[in-house]
């Protein structure tokens, strides 16, 4: 009756989505796993189709929206599930990564104020959405592929079978993971947008604050119960030109530019069962922040920029960046409810060049010198070729 | 590596016209729920294609041709056929009774996790007399690069699943035969990571008028010739051994008349009727077909005739909400060797006919319920007895 019931309201809010068809819609972001077709294919993807509205207030823009995000992702368990407490400080010795097919929608409201004039995007926009998103977790792709890869993170092998590793767990330390591993948490979301950011591909100048507030309570209908949270985050983007070089075409091309960006985010999320996918946290690299009451990150990075060949969209670039993180409070989804502190760091090198915003060719190389608790410094390297916009 | 410099390389010629301008891209998106153990109560999509395209000048004259990169990514579930003997490719049908007591089939169900991009370019020549904004006549050229895995089926590590891994055993070993080479179904051996490339060109006449929605009757000709080439060199045997190596070529022509067409005051529809016929041949040729070019029995060749009526009730809310009926009649022929089969020491003819009534709502262009009924008259390898039979179906669409 449930999952019934379940049908016929996202049939409704499939419904309310409709007329959105034919009158517009766009690809947000397109995403590759390192182990799905070598990151070259995309993985998962969030794209949105847009509602025919009027702009209640001449001048600035309405929202009205039906958002979807599907696909593959890859994700590490980070606590035990028995206690929550945090597995980096006592590294296992099994692969601790896992696969999660994924299906997000939002419905979703937004309103503008203030007219930029330099930016599709107004100084404020204020939104409205509801939620839902669906999870199943799986062993990793490549799970049982040799003798190597019979250790999962949720059971391992003998020769007979397969042997919960965690059997009879509460799953305290990854809730959504509980049961049948799968998940359905509905939720609704408000935020606020401040955007004065003049963009142009290779030169940035401005500031982008946004501050948004998820509230998941186990009540929310249709809600599996796996999750009971509220989350509060804020992003503060900072960016300044230093150096350019102008094209003389009135395509407004660049030959050259240097810009430095600062991008902070700060995550405050509080509840029992807290789903990963709303932990934020995440630095260059596999080492992210644990998972406390309070997280932030920041990013420095300064990047160079070479010639738009012939189109605003091809050009070459070069990044090094610093990620910092902190996580401070209380453990989230553990049974120790005293305080902590942790910071992880990285730094790195990438160098990339872009083709017609669709293909891309890079090269990084990292080191995470702060990893978590009781990880080691690792430096990576990754080489790849990626489609996508 | 070659294999990760060649994509780049040949997607990268292609985006080469793409730059002639300052650049902007339309897009569009299509998403279909598909996803394993019932995901997200198979109502919302778990693979999606979506692509993006521009119109540009090429030649003086003409009018713009179309680029066109597409991407799509699904990961459902596959089930290997128990027809064909893996060594062999011979398919079960075509076994004396001796032969049967050699056989040697596989069995199990994947996961077939997969993406492709495909990436064109479509001049166009001429104008279309029942459509002046379109071309008489089309050249398209383009590249298809389409990656796959077979892997253990993800639910097999979920509490309660007690099922057996296909490809090894528990401890990760491979089982026989994916140990070996295996002919009839090449995407099954060594690691089982696949990267199948084709080229193509497509060259279609346009006598026909355009139909912004399915909800316009149709009226015109229109004719097409594909060419798919998929051989070895193509970076098709770099991991595995020959993953693939054909050429597949399809022909289509379809007439459509327009019987009546009554209109409401704001140009949608209120009913219309149109007569269409078509005809299919299509052939594959070439030693490797990879899996998601297998034609339905493995069969090289395909004649079709298609006769059907097309009557359209009224568009109602929205352009893309409207109710048709369609009575179709198909006959088909399967002819020639049997793909993936060394040796093409299997030949067989098979006809079916059916006749089908479809009665389709579409809401949207986003939801469809439709309910068919058919009569099947199967000779060949299958031969079956005359049967009617009847589905309905619920089908949940993203598609702009």
């Amino acid at each position: 009756m449930r999952r019934v019931l379940a049908v016929i309201l996202l049939s409704v809010i499939s419904m309310l989505s409709l007329s959105a068809i034919g009158f517009g819609y766009h690809v947000f972001e397109i995403r590759t796993e390192p182990d799905f077709a070598h990151g070259v294919f995309p993985s998962s993807v969030m794209y949105q189709f847009n509602f025919p509205m009027p702009d209640l207030i001449p001048g600035t823009k309405t929202e009205l929206a039906f958002r979807l995000d599907n696909g593959l992702v890859y994700r590490h368990l980070r606590q035990n599930p028995d206690d929550g407490s945090f597995l980096a400080i006592d590294p296992p010795d099994y692969p601790t990564e896992y696969t999660v097919l994924f299906d997000e929608f939002n419905l979703f409201f937004g309103q503008g104020f203030v007219d930029t004039e330099f930016s599709d995007n107004d100084l404020v926009t204020v939104f409205l959405s509801i939620d839902g998103r669906f999870e199943n977790a799986y062993e990793r792709l490549s799970w049982l592929s040799s003798p190597s890869e019979t250790g999962g993170v949720f059971g391992y092998t003998t020769s007979s079978g397969w042997v919960d590793r965690y059997p009879g767990s509460s799953w305290i330390g990854a809730p959504e993971l509980s049961g049948d591993r799968m998940m359905f948490q509905t939720s609704i979301t408000a935020g606020v947008v401040v955007d004065y950011m003049r963009t142009r591909v290779t030169r940035r100048d401005g500031v982008r604050l946004g501050s948004y507030l998820r509230m998941a309570p186990d009540w929310m209908l249709l809600s599996d119960k796996t999750g009971n949270f509220l989350a509060s985050w804020t992003e503060l983007d900072l960016s300044k030109t230093l150096f350019a070089v102008e094209q003389t075409d009135p395509r407004d091309l660049s030959w050259v530019s240097i810009v430095l960006d600062n991008h902070t985010e700060y995550r405050y999320l509080f509840g029992d069962r807290i789903p990963q996918y709303i932990l934020g946290g995440d630095i260059w690299g596999d080492s992210d922040v644990p998972a406390f009451s309070s997280v932030l990150v920041n990013r420095l990075s300064l990047t160079v920029y070479g010639p738009q060949i012939n189109s605003r969209d091809t050009y070459p670039l070069i990044m090094v960046f610093w990620d910092f993180g902190i996580g401070f409070g209380e453990p989230l989804n553990s049974l120790n409810r005293s305080s902590g502190v942790e910071t992880v760091g990285s730094y790195g090198f990438r160098a990339e060049f872009i083709i017609f915003d669709i293909a891309k060719l890079y090269y990084e190389i990292g080191c995470v010198y702060d990893p978590a608790f009781n990880e080691k410094v690792y430096v990576e390297q990754r080489f790849g070729f990626s489609v996508g916009i | 590596m070659r294999r990760r410099l060649l994509l780049p390389f040949l997607l990268f010629t292609l985006l080469l016209p793409v730059g002639a301008d300052s650049y902007s891209l339309s897009a569009f998106i299509s998403g279909v729920s598909n996803g394993p153990d019932s995901f997200g109560y198979n109502l919302f999509p778990l693979g999606t294609t979506f692509g993006f395209e521009k119109f540009f000048p090429i030649i003086d004259g003409l009018k713009d041709a179309e680029f066109q990169i597409e991407m799509n990514m699904a990961f459902n579930e596959a089930v290997i056929s128990e027809l064909y003997d893996w060594k062999t490719g011979r398919p079960k049908w075509s076994m004396t009774k001796e032969e049967e007591a050699e056989y040697e089939f596989l069995r199990g169900t994947y996961l077939y996790p997969r993406a492709y991009i495909d990436v064109y370019l479509d001049q166009g020549f001429w104008t279309n007399p029942l459509y002046p904004d379109g071309t008489l006549f089309n050249v398209k050229l383009g590249f298809n690069s389409f990656y796959s895995a077979a892997v253990e089926r993800l639910g097999l590590s979920r509490p309660g699943d007690n099922g057996l891994p296909v490809f090894t055993d528990w401890e990760g070993n491979l089982r026989y035969p994916y140990t070996e080479t295996i002919p009839a179904f090449p995407w099954l051996q060594g690691s089982r990571n696949v990267l199948s490339n084709f080229i193509y060109l497509d060259l279609y006449l346009n006598l026909d008028r355009d139909t912004p929605t399915d909800a316009e009757p149709e009226h015109g000709f229109y004719m097409e010739f594909l060419l798919q080439y998929g051989p070895w060199w193509l970076a098709n045997n770099l991991v595995n051994g020959k993953q693939s190596d054909y050429l597949r070529m399809v022909l289509y022509a379809e007439e459509k008349l327009e019987l009546f067409s009554i209109q409401q005051e704001n140009g949608w529809n209120w009913v219309n009727m149109y007569f269409g016929h078509s005809n299919t041949l299509q052939y594959i040729a070439g030693d490797i077909v990879p899996q998601h070019m297998i034609p339905e029995d493995r069969l090289r060749g395909y004649i079709s005739d298609r006769i059907w009526l097309h009557f359209t009730g009224p568009q109602f809310m929205a352009g893309d909400c409207f109710t048709f009926i369609e009575l179709n009649l198909y006959n088909t022929i399967r002819f020639g060797g049997v793909v993936n089969e060394p040796g093409n020491v299997t030949h067989a003819v098979e006809l079916q006919s059916s006749f089908t009534a479809v009665v389709q709502v579409r809401l949207f262009g986003f939801i469809r319920l439709e309910y068919q009924v058919g009569y099947d008259f199967i000779r060949g390898i299958w031969a079956e007895k005359p049967r009617w039979w009847q589905n309905a179906a619920l089908s949940f669409y993203v598609s702009v």
